[in-house]
C-alpha cells in the first residue's frame, strides 16, 4: 500500500510538473492494480490450502487417523483462514483507498493555491 | 480431529484480528503524536517568524508528515490540516488574489524619510540576500503600523486581516492622509507578490521600502499630531 505524505504532495507541487492531478491519478490507478493482483493471490492461496483440508476431511477415517497428519491439517487450516482474512481486509481497504484518492486530490488542489511560495521554498532549500 | 480443526480455524481468525487490531491501535498512536507536534500555536510562530526557511520547515516537519489516509480517516486531522492550509493561503495569498505588477507612485514632497529601527531591519534582511523574509517584515511593519493607528483612532479591526484591507478600512473612515494610500498600496502590493513566491528584484524591494519608509514617517508624524 503506498503511504503518501501530504510532503509528497507539496514536493509535486513545487517540482512545478504540469498538470500534477493526472500524475496522482496514475499512482492511485497502479496502486489499484496491484491490490486486485494480491487479493486474487491470497484468496488463491487460501482455497489451494484449504483444498487438501477438506479432501482429508472426506477420506478421514478416525481409527486410522494420525496426530502427525491432525497436526499438519490444523497447521494448513490456520495458516488458510488468516491468509484469507488478509485477502478479505485488502478488498475492504480498496472502499477506503477511493476516499483517500478524493482527499488527496482536494489537498492538491489547496496546495496548488500556494505553489509560487513552495517553488520559491524549494529552490531556496536547494541553493543552501 | 474436527474439533482441532475448528480450534484451529477459530485461532487463525482471531491471530488475523489481533494483527489488524494492532495496526489500527499504532496508526492511531501515530496520528496523535503527529497532532501534539503539529500544534497551531507553533504554526502561528512560524507564520509571525517572517522568515521563509522556518514556515517552509514546518511544513515539510509536522504538516507534511501527515499521511494522505490519516487525513481521509481522521477527522482531528483533517481539520488541523485544514486550519494551517487555511492560515498559509491566507499569509501567502492565492495567485488569483495577488495583484499584478504597478508602478511605483511618485512619492509626495511632503513626505519625509526618517530612520526607523523597524524598517532598518527590512533593510538588512535585503542586504543579507533574503528578499521573502525581508518583504514579510515589511508587511508586518506596515501591518501593525496601521493596526496601532486604527486602535489609537477607536476603529475595531477583525482578527487576521491583511495589510490591504487594513488600508482599505482606514481610507474608508477617513483617517489617513491621502498622500500616503499609494506609497502604503505600493509597498503592500510588492510585499504581496514577493511572500506569494513572484519573482520581485532587488530595485523593486527598495522602492517598495523607500515608500513604506516615507508613508510611514507621515503617519508617525499625522499620529503624534492627531
Amino acid at each position: 500500500m503506498i503511504r503518501l505524505t501530504i510532503r509528497d504532495l507539496i514536493d509535486l507541487v513545487a517540482s512545478g510538473v504540469p498538470n500534477p492531478e493526472s500524475r496522482l491519478e496514475r499512482v492511485y490507478d497502479w496502486e489499484h492494480a496491484r491490490r486486485l493482483e494480491l487479493v486474487k493471490w491470497l484468496l488463491a492461496s487460501s482455497i489451494a490450502l484449504f483444498a487438501p483440508v477438506v479432501i482429508a476431511l472426506a477420506k478421514s477415517d478416525s481409527t486410522t487417523d494420525g496426530s502427525g497428519r491432525t497436526w499438519w491439517l490444523t497447521v494448513t487450516l490456520f495458516l488458510a483462514v488468516c491468509i484469507a482474512f488478509a485477502g478479505a481486509l485488502v478488498v475492504a481497504h480498496t472502499k477506503r483507498r477511493y476516499r483517500s484518492y478524493l482527499a488527496a486530490q482536494a489537498l492538491l488542489g489547496e496546495i496548488r493555491k500556494v505553489a509560487p511560495f513552495l517553488e520559491r521554498y524549494r529552490q531556496k532549500s536547494e541553493s543552501q | 480431529m474436527i474439533a482441532e480443526l475448528l480450534s484451529s480455524a477459530v485461532a487463525g481468525l482471531v491471530a488475523s484480528l489481533l494483527t489488524t487490531a494492532l495496526r489500527a491501535v499504532q496508526a492511531w498512536r501515530d496520528a496523535r503524536r503527529k497532532l501534539r507536534e503539529a500544534e497551531i500555536s507553533e504554526f502561528q510562530d512560524a507564520l509571525n517568524s517572517d522568515s521563509l526557511s522556518s514556515l517552509g520547515g514546518y511544513l515539510d516537519g509536522p504538516i507534511g508528515s501527515f499521511l494522505v489516509t490519516e487525513y481521509a480517516d481522521n477527522a482531528a486531522v483533517k481539520a488541523r490540516v485544514n486550519t494551517f492550509l487555511a492560515r498559509l493561503e491566507q499569509f501567502v495569498g492565492t495567485t488569483s488574489t495577488v495583484s499584478r505588477p504597478v508602478k511605483p507612485p511618485a512619492i509626495p514632497d511632503s513626505q519625509e524619510s526618517h530612520s526607523d529601527p523597524e524598517l532598518a531591519g527590512v533593510e538588512l534582511r535585503i542586504q543579507e540576500g533574503r528578499p521573502w523574509d525581508a518583504l514579510a517584515a515589511l508587511r508586518r511593519v506596515i501591518e501593525n503600523r496601521l493596526i496601532a493607528l486604527a486602535q489609537k483612532r477607536g476603529v475595531r479591526i477583525p482578527q487576521r486581516t491583511g495589510a490591504g484591507r487594513i488600508l482599505q478600512i482606514l481610507r474608508q473612515h477617513g483617517i489617513l492622509n491621502e498622500d500616503v494610500i499609494p506609497s502604503l498600496r505600493f509597498a503592500i502590493d510588492v510585499a504581496n507578490r514577493g511572500v506569494h513566491g513572484l519573482e520581485i528584484n532587488s530595485d523593486e524591494v527598495y522602492e517598495a521600502l523607500r515608500h513604506a519608509r516615507g508613508a510611514l514617517s507621515a503617519l508617525g508624524r499625522e499620529s503624534s499630531i492627531g
